[in-house]
């Protein structure tokens, strides 16, 4: 999977869920050095589809994390 | 008054000048491929001249390729009001001697950060060299792997009063916040280089930027550009 900290792109994040599959795709901040806030924004500028934005703002990570035991 | 301090002539540029609401941008040429620079000076102007309210223009040369003086000089007659090197796109090293003879009084903005070509302390030494211009770096001095880059801007900026750096996607926004505080506002200019980057989301890094004072955003957002580029 791919995580989007820390590369100042909106357009990749929607080429990675375009190219590789939403649920693949993880919202991350690299926080504290780059500012979450913003980085929660890159997402949304990204212009996915609203479910697909739900995935990788947060249906993803916690899929994953459920699956740890 | 928000002015974005560079981007360059690309398809969809007032457009997304007005979805991020931004007033003013200084536009350069892409890339020559194919042609000179002369052909990209000369659609540069005539993108100015439809959107004068909107679009200052910046030449672009070459500074190995033969002519590189005269054809600056002709596009500082068209109207163009300051000079972008790309030493990394154009293949030259910004402390090369030919690269001397091209600075004057017009402000001079260098694509900065790249390996061997235009690392932050060569255009340091660009700088160093010609006191009286304004020098402006790109991408905050450095290419932000992550932070890579930062001290070699620092001392950049430290031993170089006539250098001042750009937001371009600098999503360390900590870095921009601790040159704020140490240089003050004055060394920071706004800029998205659209298209490589996303007018709205450069933005937010000047606007949400927990220390900034509303003047010091003001200043980086708009009017350092208009003092320093000659926008007034």
């Amino acid at each position: 999977v791919l995580e989007t900290s820390a590369m100042p792109y909106p357009a990749k994040i929607r080429e990675a869920v375009d190219r590789v599959a939403a649920e693949r795709v993880l919202y991350a901040s690299d926080g504290p050095a780059c500012s979450p806030r913003i980085e929660v924004e890159k997402v949304r500028l990204a212009g996915l589809d609203p479910a697909a934005e739900r995935l990788v703002l947060g249906e993803n990570a916690a899929r994953i994390l459920d699956a740890v035991h | 008054l928000i002015v974005d301090s560079l981007a360059f002539a690309a398809d969809g540029l007032l457009d997304a000048l007005d979805a991020a609401g931004i007033d003013r941008a200084v536009v350069c040429p892409p890339r020559a491929r194919g042609h000179g620079y002369d052909v990209e000076n000369d659609r540069v102007a005539a993108l100015v001249a439809e959107h004068p309210d909107r679009l200052v223009g910046f030449a672009r040369v070459d500074p190995l390729a033969p002519g590189a003086a005269a054809e600056l000089e002709r596009a500082l007659g068209l109207g163009l009001r300051g000079l972008l090197l790309h030493p990394f796109e154009d293949a030259f090293a910004i402390t090369d001697s030919a690269v001397d003879g091209l600075i004057g009084e017009a402000p001079v903005i260098v694509a900065t950060g790249y390996p061997w070509v235009s690392e932050g302390l060569q255009v340091g030494e660009l700088a160093r060299r010609h006191p009286e211009t304004t020098v402006v770096a790109t991408n905050g001095a450095q290419i932000n792997i992550s932070g890579l880059g930062q001290r070699d801007g620092l001392l950049a900026l430290e031993a170089n009063a006539n250098l001042v750096i750009q937001t371009t996607g600098v999503y360390r926004e900590d870095f921009l916040e601790g040159v704020v505080e140490r240089f003050g506002p004055g060394r920071v200019l706004f800029a998205s280089a659209f298209p490589r980057f996303d007018p709205r989301l450069e933005l937010l890094r000047v606007r949400w930027a927990p220390s900034f004072d509303e003047p010091a955003r003001a200043a980086i957002l708009g009017s350092n550009a208009e003092r320093l580029l000659g926008l007034g």
